[in-house]
């Protein structure tokens, strides 16, 4: 505690003897150098994306759909595929590393929910599943959650752009992720199931995997090079980015059995911001 | 005697026009004009309603403003307690100072006419007042003016129905009021002047609402569509029964909070919605059902929504409304308030119910003036469902549980990380039932996975890896209190404005 007001203090008086300091002179800050770059350590990226988990291919299914089943109309003419729904991640980057290009640790963690009606069972004890095509929808929703984490070595080949003014950037991240998920009822409630031999089996849990995100940024600090200098020095962000990556998420538990397969293939687009 | 006033034309008819309903949200503005061959001067008036007797002697001095409404809903008329206070102020330039007479108020149609009123059955005209009036005495108003303040307590429902008290069965009918000023010693006249006063009735009830049913596990989901046109409802709430229509004692644990207006055995119960989204109701009147009498033998749903449900299904704020309110028990009440705020459809998972059993529902419109409405009647059935990780698990799934194995990794109990876990445990998760729920499926399944790691280097070392950042959020959860944690995104803020200071300045330098 004291330690956080110390810090607290000290922080208020440097930025109060900077204010103090700068007196009546010009705001420099308002006007930077052409040349002026702040040190740059960290990147932040919120980006967005389609995700349809894989989970019909989980183990111990033997072909079974349940995903499928629940979430697309068993009605339709033709076979139909779950429609991915909105995976929101957050992304911070530590880049430690500026050479040629940079590299960054970069720990992510993202959300994803997709609701839908359950069905009713065919019996009234509820022991007999609905064969789907003639299943009636409950007026209880179910909803699958997934949370997923990753820890990711990034490399960002900005050369051209730092050096050259090409304001495209390729990257690539590879990292270890890890997602948890949990299933709701219609009570909002995690299911649980009784195991024959004492215990539950419960509906939550998680599942580790890697990631491969390739992907490709246009720094949008050519569009208004003086915004961009002046977002540098005065709140230190030095780069803004728009960016597109493949997302190729192998969440299988490394082929462990009992894991919920979250796998999938997708792209990400988002804002990124190197400060 | 002399009395030049007596000579002259010495009665005074107020034409009132009333648009009735379920409920009555009255706004008057009123004016004098001279009919036939009035024989007063200048005549100004003012007519008000008034909720209360505001002296609370029947004396004074001005009128109700007519802006303020005065409501009155269903109830109170099938309660006959909705008293209102007609307040009349006539100010004329001929009426004498301290002259004296009788005032008589008359509700229905045609009864400025004499022979009308006194020979007209009393459903066309009523007298409101005593069969001798009441009496007046005029005051001055300025220079050889005179005037008057009339205040009449009145009952309501003859305004509805004149004669006979009864609430409407229809909306939208006309009244008229007629105040009759008739001086000391003069006949009945003939020869009058007519003041109007329109009075503009707001809502009759909010419109009936078709809820439909769908099956869930050990409930059932009601929902039904939004009202947009005619009166808006302000709230809903819910009805529930079994199969029998007697009240389910397992939803009424829920409270007995009613937003509407009843008159349950003769006793008016008045509620107005609370303002705001609250969900708390203000008791505008006697018998509060906070606390509700349940004693005695209930109404069955089905009978007490037998007119609405079994009628013609239209509310027209009627007899539909009225039998319902009449023996509405709140021991079917089985929500809380619903705000009918703006919302593209409503609905409600009623819980607490016994799968493949069948009960019945109605959903309660209820207006601004605590009017209700009742939909018809529909049954449900709730029946065990098949949630994804049912279907899952019944597809062969087995899928189950988190993996977090910190002793594993990091190779000891007592490693200082995997305590950061254990503090973790214990101050966040133990205290609600999911973090327990959690644990303790931990404490189940995690062995086998924790011994493939211990035995597996490289696990060991991947999952140390990955649970970094999670051992990095517990600890900040766990260690650092809200104070510190707010001053730390303060230093953090104020760090960075300093930063980008910082180095604006020693480039300008620089330069």
């Amino acid at each position: 505690m004291k330690t956080v007001l110390v810090s607290l203090l000290l922080a208020t008086s440097v930025v109060a003897q900077a204010d103090i300091g700068s007196g009546s002179a010009p705001k420099r800050w308002e006007n930077p150098g052409k040349n002026f770059v702040s040190p740059q350590w960290f990147a932040f990226e919120l980006k967005f994306g389609p995700y349809t988990p894989a989970l019909d291919s989980s183990d111990g299914l033997n072909g079974a759909t349940p995903f499928r089943d629940l979430f697309t109309n068993q009605y339709a003419k033709q076979p139909q595929t779950v429609s991915p729904s909105l995976l929101t991640t957050l992304e911070l980057d530590f880049q430690f590393w500026h050479k040629f290009g940079s590299f960054a640790v970069a720990a992510s963690v993202g959300f994803y929910r997709k609701t839908t009606h359950s069905f009713q069972y065919s019996d009234a004890s509820g022991t007999a599943p609905c064969v789907y095509g003639s299943c009636t929808r409950s007026g209880d929703t179910t909803a699958l959650n997934v949370v997923p984490v990753a820890l990711m070595l990034v490399y960002r080949f900005d050369v051209l752009a730092l050096r050259y003014k090409v304001p495209l950037v390729p990257y690539a991240k590879l990292g270890l992720a890890y997602a948890a998920w949990f299933i709701q009822n219609g009570a909002g409630g995690i299911v649980s199931i009784p195991k024959p031999g004492g215990g539950t089996y419960d509906g939550y849990g998680g599942t580790f995997g890697f990631v491969v995100q390739p992907g490709l940024a246009l720094l949008l600090d050519v569009i208004d090079p003086g915004t961009a200098r002046a977002m540098d020095a005065e709140i230190g962000i030095n780069h803004t980015y728009l960016f597109c990556e493949l997302n190729y998420a192998n969440m299988n538990g490394f082929g462990q059995s009992n894991r919920l397969n979250l796998s999938d293939t997708t792209l990400n687009a988002g804002l990124a911001f190197e400060f | 005697m002399h009395t030049p006033f007596l000579m002259r034309l010495s009665t005074v008819s107020l034409f009132v026009t009333l648009a009735l309903g379920g409920v009555a949200h009255a706004q008057s503005a009123g004016s004098c004009m001279k009919v036939g061959s009035g024989m007063f001067g200048t005549i100004t008036a003012n007519v008000g309603l008034a909720t209360q007797d505001p002296s609370g002697t029947g004396n004074i001095t001005s009128v109700a403003p007519t802006s303020v409404p005065y409501v009155f809903g269903d109830a109170e008329c099938q309660c006959k307690s909705a008293t209102v206070y007609l307040q009349l102020q006539v100010l004329t330039t001929t009426l004498p100072v301290g002259a004296t007479g009788t005032v008589e108020v008359w509700v229905g149609t045609g009864c400025d006419n004499y022979t009308t009123r006194t020979t007209s059955n009393q459903n066309q005209c009523y007298r409101l007042t005593a069969l001798n009036g009441t009496t007046f005495q005029s005051f001055a108003n300025g220079a050889n003016n005179g005037g008057l303040f009339i205040n009449i307590p009145v009952d309501a429902t003859h305004l509805f129905s004149p004669g006979d008290g009864t609430c409407p069965q229809t909306i939208n009918e006309a009244r008229g009021i007629f105040v009759i000023l008739v001086p000391s010693g003069a006949a009945p006249q003939t020869d009058y002047t007519l003041c109007s006063l329109n009075l503009t009735v707001v809502s009759q009830g909010a419109s009936m609402v078709s809820p439909v049913t769908q099956s869930g596990d050990g409930a059932i989901t009601l929902s039904w569509p939004p009202i947009t046109s005619g009166v808006l409802p302000t709230s809903f709430q819910i009805l529930c029964a079994d199969a029998n229509g007697d009240p389910v004692p397992s939803l009424q644990a829920k409270g007995y909070k009613q937003y509407y207006s009843t008159c349950i055995d003769g006793t008016l119960v008045r509620r107005t919605l609370p303002n705001s989204g609250s969900t708390t109701g203000v008791d505008l009147g006697t018998g509060s059902t906070d606390t509700p009498d349940l004693s005695g033998t209930s109404v069955p749903l089905t009978g007490t929504l037998g007119a609405e449900a079994q009628g013609n299904g239209n509310p027209d704020g009627g007899a539909d409304v009225a039998a319902f309110a009449k023996t509405f028990d709140p021991r079917y009440l089985c929500s809380d308030n619903i705000l009918a705020a703006a919302a593209s459809s409503f609905s409600t998972r009623l819980t607490g119910l016994t799968n493949n059993t069948t009960y019945q529902f109605a959903v309660v419109s209820i207006d601004q003036y605590g009017n209700a409405v009742a939909s018809d009647v529909v049954p449900g059935m709730p029946q065990p469902t098949e949630d994804l990780y049912h279907r899952y698990y019944n597809a062969g799934g087995r899928a189950s549980g988190f993996c977090f194995v910190a002793t594993a990794a990091y190779g000891s109990y007592e490693s200082r990380w995997v305590r950061v876990l254990r503090d973790f445990r214990d101050e966040w998760l133990l205290p609600t039932p999911e973090g327990r729920v959690f644990v303790d499926w931990y404490y189940e399944h995690s062995p086998p996975a924790a011994d493939w790691i211990a035995e597996h280097d490289t696990a060991r070392r991947a999952v140390r890896v990955v649970l970094l950042p999670v051992i990095a959020v517990a600890a900040f959860l766990t260690y650092v209190s809200p104070i510190d944690k707010t001053l730390l995104a303060m230093a953090l803020v104020a760090w960075l404005v300093w930063r980008g200071r910082r180095r604006v300045r020693l480039v300008g330098a620089v330069s």
